[in-house]
């Protein structure tokens, strides 16, 4: 009986295990080199910025590496045939003057020259209003957790605003943050020659303020909720013992899409949020607005945005915060943080 | 019945005298010269179970006909002394003299023959059927064979071995559908016992729904489908139960590593009333549990299924019979997320004949099918279930002219409800929003007309027509799109609601069904035959197998039926007394309606599942070659299929497009499949079996290049749809069979060891990219039991 036991074990085990893993070698490069275009222009004023890139063989870094599009020649036309060139900057980004708006109710299309010659455009993109944002709503949400101790927390940022209601509207979020931080640059520790900690206090630099930006992919349609007083979340700010230490700064871009741009969003989210599991969405072909004009059947990844900005923005207190973090001691200069600056922002108090 | 009260002394001198040839008067004489009706009953000479299908030849005038549901041949014979055969799969052939006086019965039983049992594995109805009878892309196969397979886990399994036969093919391991002649899963109505079975697996596919023990044979019609049956496009799957012993009580039982069944059957009031019952329960669960690892022991593998068969004879001509079945599973591997789900199917089915040649049969058919994703993770926990109530009745006559002139006519309606999916959560805590998808109704009716012509031996003909009728009714809310715009939710101008009863859109047609056989020689012939199909339900997947994740969806008025008309031929030919039995058929299949879904389509708990999906054309074209050895010490069989299927979607904008127009494979498409299958005989009780089966790996979206976006995230691109296939699927299965003979009941079984993928090839199951951020992209196999995977039963009759 033991033995048939053992059988029966050895053989649920490597029916539970034995749906095994392992890596598939596929040999697919017939997309290789596809010109990828990424970003936008808004009704704010610039530097807007447009990445140029070309697509890679599937696989890992050592397979293939994405390539940045350099020496390209890139413009904004709008229907009026004003032009505005975009200016090169690092690893194929472009960027349009730092006084250029674009105006609600005009189309604007892009072109672009790489330096082989080859041209695109994108189909003309119109500005669509957006409405502006009523009030930002902030809760202090603390995440479910096993653990009394160890938990999840930040404030969630709620959009409210009037959604007109003849129109089907499109909405993309950005959402960006500022928050002074304090650091022990006293208790900076170096290494000596033998990799051991040795005391090594700095003198600078305390206290400092880190801008940062949320790369979240965040839309909405309002055909479930059209013509309402919509309230949104529009981000999460997580507490990670550093940002609350004194106040906040968050700032809400609300932007209008058309629906081909929305769609391509919609897409691209769907293929950000494959996990192989049997929810995952079926595979799809994320497509574009852009067309090679001398071979119409290339093609083009990605999306070329033209739209209407309303920004908000509200300072999150921190005696909103319920239960703080165990705060983040850093025993350095602040200014090794990434985008922190010593320099008190003009808005801060 | 007065006749029957005299002949009883004379039944049982005919069981004493049935095996010495004597010669058995039947009727009285003086009743004239005839044609006197004379009904036979064969039943097994152990266990008394009726022999449906049995096979009876009056050899001087070439009469003769198929024994059925309860295991009765009706014939006309005249006064005098014939010679009667009468044979049965697995039996030992009998002749028996009569000598017809009048009217009158008698019993025939017939002994299994232990030589031969797994010998005939295939057989439609007889030795030569394949050749003579004008049935086309039929085949029938019996329990003996399947149970003479190189079970899976000790369980035969039925929907495993019909994917040996050509034509048919399944995905791979796990998964619960098969696909016929290049048809999605969802284009098979599987019958049990008259019922639909919406899901026919336990766990995913590893084990079929239902016990095999009950099940008398399997009728799997691929192409030349009679008009009675309707409702899916491409196959029929028609399960029949078998009948329970009238005289004893008799049973099997089963035990293996991961279930046990046992069944059961005898008479409740003598010859009257019969009960079988049967169960089947998994114990994988304490198993899985006393392992250490936590990934296993963490893991939930639990189903079961049950039936209960009560057959009532009122009268000798007029019976009843009730049958119930459910079954249920319960998965969860190592996860928080378990997947469950339940088929319930009650049937009660009467039937009265009227004289020799009417037979009436009215049915009442209840089938249920319920589903559920259930998530009890400690936080974001929710349930998701969807249902689906099937209830309807029909009504059938056969009417005999004369031998092998029949006709058929009947009429058939249900009501369908669908609730495709109601989001709850478990704890009030949860932050999932309760979402319930707008439920669904439809009653679809059809009436049908079937006559089958024996034109002497050389041709026969069956034809017919059946008319289906669809109506899809309130109360729903159907959405109106822009009609100049793409069908997407954006698009969505105003909703029109309907009240309970309202008839939303109606849907109907004619499908006209035909074969006809000519007889080239006695054991030559050419076949070929036509049907057309509606289906008014369809299942909503992204994947390959029926799995809870699906939707079925019912036709409303932006889905039409989908509709498949399949042209086939074939020529069949046996050798040395039907020792060899050869096929060659083709198949040509035209498909319109066809669903596939948009780039990044959501298809659970979509309200307006209609705007994530597109219609499109489908082709499927294919040979089927087929040859079998059915008698000596080797038997076994090869099978080999060439074939295609296709689809083609070309919407009017741009997003309605599926690669460019152009034909591209269905999900199943699976060009070579190939099949060995043999057992051969070591000794009486000893046989070894074993099957190898071949398959062109199925196609699959593949990423055609990686690109950077959102931040330098690395996302895969795809381009082509199917358009990459994964690798060959192939695998090799072994078993051996011993029992000793000793008297002791209990000792007498048969054990069965086995081992399933015997070189422990890795098939994909399925192909995954990961495109985590901060990790390079991957491409990623999953393989479901990719070792050699070895099992042991033992089975026992009492």
């Amino acid at each position: 009986m033991k033995i048939l036991k053992y059988i029966v074990c050895i053989c649920m085990v490597s029916i539970v295990c034995h749906s095994c893993i392992d890596e598939l070698e596929i040999d697919t490069e017939t997309k290789r080199n596809l010109l990828v275009v990424e970003g936008g222009i808004t009704t704010a004023f610039g530097p807007h910025e447009i990445l140029l890139s070309k697509s890679a063989k599937y696989g890992s870094i050592l397979v293939d590496e994405v390539k940045k599009e350099k020496n390209a020649t890139v413009y904004v036309r709008n229907q009026n045939g004003d032009q505005e060139f975009l200016e090169e900057g690092n690893d194929g980004s472009y960027f349009t003057s730092a006084n250029f708006a674009a105006n609600v109710g005009d189309e604007y299309s892009l072109v672009i020259t790489l330096a082989n010659g080859e041209r695109y455009i994108s189909t003309k993109q119109k500005i669509l209003p957006v409405p502006s944002i009523d009030s930002l709503v902030l809760v202090w949400k603390k995440q479910p957790s096993l653990s009394d101790i160890q938990f999840n927390s930040g404030v969630e940022v709620y959009a409210q605003w009037n959604d007109p209601e003849d129109v089907a509207n499109f909405y993309q979020w950005k959402t960006g943050g500022v928050y002074k931080i304090n650091t022990r640059p006293d208790l900076h520790v170096a290494r000596n020659f033998f990799g051991n900690p040795v005391p090594d206090p700095l003198d600078c630099c305390e206290t400092c303020f880190v801008y940062e930006t949320n790369n979240d992919l965040n839309i909405f349609k309002d055909n479930l909720t059209n013509g309402n007083t919509i309230t949104e979340k529009v981000g999460y700010i997580e507490d990670d013992g550093g940002r609350f230490m004194e106040k906040y700064l968050v700032v809400v871009q609300q932007l209008s899409l058309t629906k081909e741009a929305y769609q391509f969003y919609e897409l691209l989210n769907n293929q950000l949020s494959i996990q192989g599991d049997i929810f995952d969405p079926p595979p799809a072909k994320v497509g574009s607005n852009f067309i090679n004009l001398d071979n119409p059947d290339e093609d083009v990844i990605g999306f070329f945005t033209a739209s209407d900005v309303k920004t908000d923005s509200i300072f999150i207190d921190n005696d909103l915060i319920e239960e703080r973090q165990p705060v983040r001691q850093i025993n350095d200069d602040c200014r090794i943080l990434p985008n922190s600056t010593v320099n008190v922002p003009p808005f801060w108090n | 019945m007065t006749i029957l009260n005299k002949l009883q002394p004379l039944f049982i001198l005919l069981l004493c005298a049935i095996s010495s040839y004597a010669q058995i008067e039947i009727g009285e004489s003086g009743s004239g010269e005839g044609p006197h009706d004379i009904i036979i009953n064969i039943t097994d000479a152990d266990n008394k179970d009726a022999l449906i299908g049995a096979n009876v030849i009056i050899k001087d005038t070439g009469a003769g006909d198929v024994a059925d549901e309860r295991g009765r041949v009706r014939l006309k014979l005249k006064s005098g002394t014939h010679t009667m055969q009468v044979s049965y799969i697995g039996y030992i052939e009998q002749e028996v003299i009569i000598s017809v006086l009048g009217k009158g019965s008698l019993r025939v039983k017939l002994q299994p023959d232990a030589e031969t049992l797994d010998e005939v594995i295939i057989s439609s109805e007889g030795a030569d059927q394949n050749v003579r009878n004008t049935d086309v892309g039929k085949q029938v196969m019996s329990i003996a064979t399947i149970e003479s397979l190189p079970p899976f886990v000790g369980e035969a399994d039925i929907l495993k071995s019909i994917t040996l036969l050509p034509g048919v093919s399944s995905v791979g391991e796990a998964s619960a559908g098969f696909n016929v002649r290049g048809s999605n899963s969802d284009q098979n109505l599987i019958l049990l016992g008259g019922a639909p079975l919406y899901n026919p697996s336990h766990l995913f596919g590893f084990f079929s729904a239902f016990n095999t023990d009950l099940i008398q044979d399997i009728s799997i019609y691929k192409g030349g489908i009679p008009a009675n049956y309707g409702g899916r496009a491409s196959s029929i799957v028609d399960l029949r139960y078998k009948r329970g012993n009238q005289d004893k009580w008799g049973g099997k039982a089963s035990l293996g590593l991961v279930s046990a069944k046992v069944s059961a059957g005898g008479p409740i009031m003598s010859d009257k009333l019969t009960l079988m019952v049967a169960a089947r329960k998994s114990y994988s669960n304490w198993i899985l549990g006393s392992v250490s690892d936590r990934q296993v022991s963490n893991s939930s593998a639990d189903f079961y299924d049950a039936n209960a068969i009560l057959d009532y004879d009122i009268s000798d001509d007029f019976s009843v019979r009730y049958a119930f079945y459910r079954s249920k599973d319960e998965f969860s591997l190592a996860s928080d997320t378990s997947f469950n789900w339940a088929n319930q199917n009650q049937t009660l089915t009467l039937s009265k004949g009227f004289g020799e040649n009417l037979i009436m049969e009215f049915s009442a058919v209840d089938a249920q099918y319920n589903y559920s994703i259930v998530d009890n993770s400690p936080f974001s926990n929710f349930t998701l279930d969807s249902k689906i109530k099937d209830r309807g009745l029909n009504f059938g006559t056969k009417y005999t002219i004369s031998d092998g002139n029949e006709i058929s006519v009947g009429a058939q309606t249900k009501f369908i409800t669908i609730n495709p999916g109601d989001l709850n959560k478990i704890n009030p805590e949860s932050p999932i929003d309760p979402f319930s998808v707008n439920s669904e109704k439809a009653q679809e009716s059809g009436i049908y007309f079937q006559h089958n012509l024996e034109v002497g031996d050389w041709l026969g003909l069956s034809y017919g027509v059946r008319y289906s009728d669809f109506r899809f009714i309130g109360p729903n809310s159907v959405p109106v799109y822009d009609p100049l715009l793409p069908r997407s939710e954006e698009n969505i101008l105003s909703f029109d609601e309907y009240g309970d009863g309202d008839v939303i859109k109606t849907f109907n047609g004619l499908e006209p069904r035909a074969s006809v056989r000519l007889s080239l020689s006695k054991s030559f012939s050419f076949k070929a035959g036509y049907n057309k199909m509606f289906q008014y339900i369809h299942l909503i997947s992204n994947t390959t197998t029926i799995a809870p994740t699906d939707t079925w969806k019912l036709s409303d008025p932006y889905l039409e039926p989908q509709e498949v008309s399949q042209y086939t031929a074939g020529l069949f030919k046996n050798f040395n007394d039907n020792l060899i039995e050869t096929s060659v058929e083709v198949f040509y299949k035209d498909l319109n309606n066809i669903l596939d879904y948009k780039d990044g389509a959501t298809l659970l708990l979509n309200d307006n599942l209609e705007s994530a999906l597109l219609n499109g054309k489908g082709r499927a074209y294919g040979i089927e070659f087929y040859l079998e050895k059915k008698k000596g010490d080797f038997t076994g069989w090869l099978s080999y299929t060439y074939s295609r299927s296709e689809r083609k979607v070309v919407g009017s904008f741009p997003e309605e497009i599926i690669n460019k127009g152009n034909w591209y494979p269905a999900n199943y498409d699976k060009p070579h499949t190939l099949s060995l299958v043999g057992g051969y005989k070591l000794g009486k009780r000893t046989k070894v079996s074993s099957i190898f089966t071949y398959s062109t790996g199925r196609p699959a979206t593949y990423p055609e290049a990686k690109f950077n976006y959102q931040n330098g995230s690395n996302i895969a691109y795809y381009d082509e749809r199917n358009g990459f296939r994964v690798p060959a699927y192939h695998r090799l299965d072994l078993s051996l069979t011993f029992g000793w003979d000793t008297a002791n009941r209990w000792l007498a079984g048969d054990w069965v060891l086995s081992v399933y993928n015997l070189y422990g090839r890795k098939n994909t199951f399925s192909v995954f990219f990961d495109d985590v951020a901060g990790a390079p992209p991957q491409a990623f196999r999953l393989s479901i039991l990719g070792i050699p995977f070895p099992s042991l039963s033992y089975n026992i009759e009492f």
